[in-house]
């Protein structure tokens, strides 16, 4: 985890969270109890809450957003509309707890807490879009990561020469199995047409949830979903070298089987199932392969060591 | 995960495969709750017969390094190979600084004994 991380998903999140329950701690003599939280169209007070009630509230909430985020994290960043949205959150709410706190301070009942109007809630919504720019920024904006950028670097392996090596690994996705297992439960209670496309669209999630990647002397086999099925296997001597490069579904046109045509990767087929580290195998007279998935570094070191010994490794 | 085969060995395949998967586990590369690639995989990687994968995994199961579960494939379920070298290494080097002998004589010491 790097500083950004630290930064963008721990550090100021943190201070947000900290900034909300300690808010109220200077105004604590000067509040009436309960306090007011809800202003009507009038710009009076309408709703109480007290002030720990609020303060749980709006720590609890923000604690939410800022789980998910922190699960939605692939590769050791926040993406950046992910910083957006928790960052303008941790800006409204604690604009909210400001404003809440001063329209209350020094009333007798939550009755006589100052007005509301229509400023103050565009002044809320702005802080929390400048804490979502914030965070946008932070995050280090929407970047677009192409193979070009590592694709000089030839990755390599520890294998002794009496040695066969055979190495698997697998990518998952986070989010799409847990869709694809909606859409199957989905199959199962609803009666009818529906219930059957839905489970038809379950299955192809799950198909494109997981990947598995088996390298060995004979080749590269690619299986895809839970199954392993369907699989395509690719003998090394088609295979020119293997590299190692950063998959951002967006810039790839989302997950699943894409076809690639951008200006750097100008002809390639990539089955991207998750964010990350992947595998490009680069094919002479054929679309370069791209696949998503863990401990690319030996995965496509081992590749490029078995077509040395074939003689068949062509570097760039 | 990665295996690695011994293509010295004069051992027949099935035992290799046994064996690699061993050495895998004796060298941290597979843990206690790891799953092993399902045999066909195994068997498609290295070009053998898939008879000749699930005789080595049968190996393994009756010397209960691994389980295997119908449909869940074959799970390693004792890293008894990685602790029993780890306590002799542990053995070797705590004698060894009784009797005074820097980390370097000590290596020196097993080199020696792998020539």
């Amino acid at each position: 985890m790097n500083t950004r991380w630290w930064m963008t998903a721990v550090a100021v999140p943190a201070a947000m969270l900290v900034a909300l329950v300690v808010i109220p701690l200077p105004f604590a003599g000067d509040l009436p109890d309960p306090i007011a939280t809800h202003w009507g169209s009038g710009g009076a007070p309408n709703g109480s809450m007290p002030t720990w009630g609020l303060v749980t509230l709006a720590a609890a909430l923000f604690t939410l957003i800022w789980l998910v985020s922190l699960a939605a994290h692939r590769g050791g960043t926040l993406l950046a509309p992910v910083a957006a949205v928790l960052y303008f959150l941790g800006g409204l709410l604690i604009a909210v707890m400001v404003t809440t706190m001063l329209a209350n301070r020094g009333a007798v009942s939550w009755t006589d807490a100052g007005a509301v109007g229509l400023g103050t809630v565009a002044l809320v919504v702005g802080v929390g879009l400048v804490g979502g720019a914030i965070g946008w920024v932070l995050a280090g904006g929407r970047k677009k990561v192409f193979p070009e950028a590592e694709s000089s670097r030839l990755p390599s392996i520890d294998l002794d020469a009496d040695d066969v090596g055979v190495w698997m690994s697998g990518g998952v996705s986070l989010w799409v199995p847990i869709l694809g297992l909606a859409g199957l439960v989905a199959a199962i209670v609803i009666q009818g047409g529906t219930g059957i496309l839905l489970g038809v669209i379950g299955l192809v999630l799950l198909a494109v949830a997981a990947v598995r990647v088996v390298v060995g002397p004979e080749g590269v086999t690619i299986g895809l979903g839970w199954w392993g099925w369907p699989r395509r296997h690719i003998p090394l001597d088609e295979i020119a070298r293997a590299e190692v490069l950063q998959v951002e579904p967006l810039s790839y046109g989302g997950w699943g089987y894409r076809i690639v045509t951008s200006q750097v990767l100008t002809n390639a087929r990539a089955i991207v199932v998750r964010r990350g580290p992947g595998i490009r195998l680069v094919r002479d007279d054929r679309p370069d392969l791209i696949v998503t998935v863990d401990d690319a570094e030996r995965g496509a070191g081992l590749i490029n060591e078995l077509l040395r010994r074939r003689g068949l490794l062509h570097a760039v | 995960m990665l295996l690695r085969l011994d293509t010295t060995s004069d051992a027949p395949i099935y035992a290799q495969i046994a064996a690699a998967v061993r050495r895998a586990i004796a060298d941290g590369e597979l843990a206690r709750g790891d799953r092993l690639p399902p045999a066909r995989d195994l068997a498609r990687a290295l070009d053998v017969n898939m008879h000749t994968v699930l005789r080595g995994l049968a190996v393994l199961r009756d010397e209960g390094t691994i389980e295997m579960r119908r449909g869940r494939g074959a799970i390693v379920v004792s890293d008894a190979v990685r602790s029993g070298l780890k306590r002799l290494v542990g053995e070797l080097v705590a004698e060894s600084r009784r009797n005074g002998l820097k980390p370097t004589e000590i290596l020196a010491l097993v080199e020696e004994e792998l020539r």
